[in-house]
């Protein structure tokens, strides 16, 4: 099994890097993680566009190749980061038939506030059913998320961490893959 | 001046076509739109970059900042804002650029479409403390001209009241905007000549304020940075600390709250502090007064602060060095830093004022 790992910040001690890291490090061992870099690289969305963008291209085999994507977002403005939106805005694209048409995927996110993200990551499920994308009802707002660590791949609170790889279990749970 | 900024890229988009028709219409009036694409070719934001922001990043904030206000035309993708698009309001948090800023949200979808991206956009913009608007003007493909321009009379006749409806907001909620670019141009002779920058390590940014009702408390910052230009005319002051610099170390639970809670500082949100002169009165007394724009938080407000300088003086290593004593008392719940908690008395446990106090050397450069 292949998982697809995106992360929505392109700062480079991310907290929600740490996440998937922490994701990839305690959770399902025997499934292969991928962590997709490519984000800084895409370009802004223009249909008038005739060639799809080289990072484009990668981004949607990427997405095909994984058996499901797990996707940690901070929150800008109350929201998704216009640069992952825009990733997600080609990876539509040709709407119905794209690369994201049902396959599970999770959203996880985390911030140094309060609420952990919680309203990026409910407008995230929202764009991602609109996609056509099988998406997992759960959340996971890590708040606090200075502090939530204990090294940069591991989680500090063990009931966090439970959650977190409860939520790679489900994705990669074979009734969710066989519907997919 | 208003900003006009379609939310999609396409040559052939209808709501560039939209906000080129309101433009022109609003010439007519006499009234200036500028039409800027900045969602175009702007990088992603990133908060690691927001100390140093790149050269396009700059000039989008400054546009957004000078524009009395913004007419926005956005089409919906995934029943959201189109993600380059928000990438450009992403950049203008920090620098508070769109803060109470008069903004008219075109909608040219037909009844009952686009209701996704107009609740998202104002869910997103009411996070920048704009002032929106939201106004439907449908517009079908058939209004269009062989060339995809609205010539439509009855819809041009629609954008131009929207134009001349957010004209009268921005003149009527930023009577100081225009005043500002005025006292900016004011000329005076000045003592100090040339471009100076801050000698950081002899420099100190401070602020105190009362705590507990028995003492005051105060912190400073470590990194710290500014310059002078005097072009002979006008003299401008730039400065900024970062927030991470702050010289509270212990314990770390103090230091978290303060630096990077929302309570306080946010700094991952908002790294950095910046202040930019509007107004620099150098007297021949020694008497200095500085006005301008203080962004805490992504909010920003203009202060006046007091105090005295010293002209050009050379030191033994063949620097000319010259000195900035500031001081000034703001209120801290104006840049959302609003922590508190009541003493057994009723009394505050933290002073809402905030003295801030700069001692700065700068080192003459050109």
């Amino acid at each position: 099994m292949r998982l697809l790992a995106i992360s929505g910040s392109l700062r480079r001690h991310s907290y929600n890097g740490a996440l998937l890291e922490a994701a990839s490090a305690g959770c399902a061992r025997s499934a292969e993680f991928a962590v997709w870099r490519g984000l800084a690289a895409i370009p802004p969305y223009n249909e008038d566009l005739d060639e799809t963008p080289p990072p484009v291209a990668a981004l949607r085999q990427e997405i095909t190749r994984a058996d499901a994507v797990l996707i940690a977002t901070p929150e800008y403005n109350g929201s998704i980061p216009g640069a992952l939106k825009n990733a997600l805005d080609w990876a539509s694209r040709p709407f119905p038939d794209n690369c994201l048409r049902r396959k599970p995927v999770a959203v996880i996110g985390a911030s140094t506030g309060l609420f952990g993200a919680r309203s990026a990551q409910a407008e995230l499920r929202k764009v991602l059913k609109t996609i056509g994308a099988s998406v997992l009802e759960t959340e996971l707002p890590i708040a606090t998320a200075h502090e939530a660590f204990v090294t940069e791949g591991r989680l500090r609170d063990p009931h966090i961490a439970a959650a977190l790889c409860s939520i790679v279990g489900d994705l990669l749970r074979p009734t969710l893959q066989d519907a997919a | 001046m208003i900003l006009a900024i379609p939310g999609s890229l396409r040559r052939s988009s209808i709501n560039a076509a939209a906000l080129r028709a309101a433009a022109t219409a609003a010439a007519r009036d006499g009234l200036a739109v500028t039409i800027d694409d900045s969602p175009r070719s702007l990088p992603h934001f990133n908060p690691d970059l927001e100390p140093f922001p790149p050269e396009a990043v700059r000039r989008f904030r400054q546009v957004c900042a000078d524009a009395g206000g913004l007419l926005l035309a956005v089409p919906e993708y995934t029943f959201d804002i189109p993600g380059a698009f928000k990438n450009a309001l992403d950049w203008t948090v920090g620098s508070g650029s769109l803060y109470r800023k008069p903004i008219a949200v075109l909608h040219v979808a037909r009844a009952g479409r686009g209701e996704h991206v107009r609740e998202a956009l104002s869910h997103v913009l009411r996070a920048h403390n704009a002032h929106v608007t939201h106004h439907h003007v449908p517009i079908t493909q058939r209004a269009r001209e062989a060339n995809g321009e609205i010539i439509d009379t009855r819809i041009v006749e629609q954008l131009r009241t929207v134009v001349a409806q957010l004209v009268q907001r921005a003149s009527v909620s930023q009577p100081g905007f225009v005043e500002a670019q005025e006292l900016a141009m004011a000329t005076t002779v000045q003592p100090l000549s040339g471009t100076y920058e801050l000698d950081p390590h002899h420099s100190t940014v401070q602020f105190a304020v009362r705590h507990q009702q028995v003492s005051t408390f105060r912190a400073s910052f470590a990194d710290i940075d500014a310059s002078l230009c005097a072009d002979g005319e006008t003299i401008t002051v730039q400065g900024q600390a970062r927030v991470e610099s702050l010289t509270i170390a212990e314990p770390p639970e103090f230091r978290e709250h303060v630096v990077r809670s929302a309570d306080f500082f946010d700094a991952d949100m908002y790294p950095v502090i910046v202040f930019g002169s509007t107004r620099v009165e150098l007297g021949d007394d020694g008497a200095a007064t500085i006005t301008g724009e203080l962004t805490i938080r992504g909010t920003t407000h203009t202060i006046t602060a007091k105090g005295t300088y010293q002209p050009t003086r050379e030191d033994p290593f063949g620097n000319n060095r010259a000195g900035l004593e500031l001081r000034t008392v703001v209120d801290r719940r104006s840049w959302n830093l609003n922590w508190q908690l009541p003493l057994p008395d009723g009394t505050d446990a933290l002073g809402w004022d905030v003295e801030i106090t700069a001692q700065l050397e700068l080192i003459k450069k050109g």
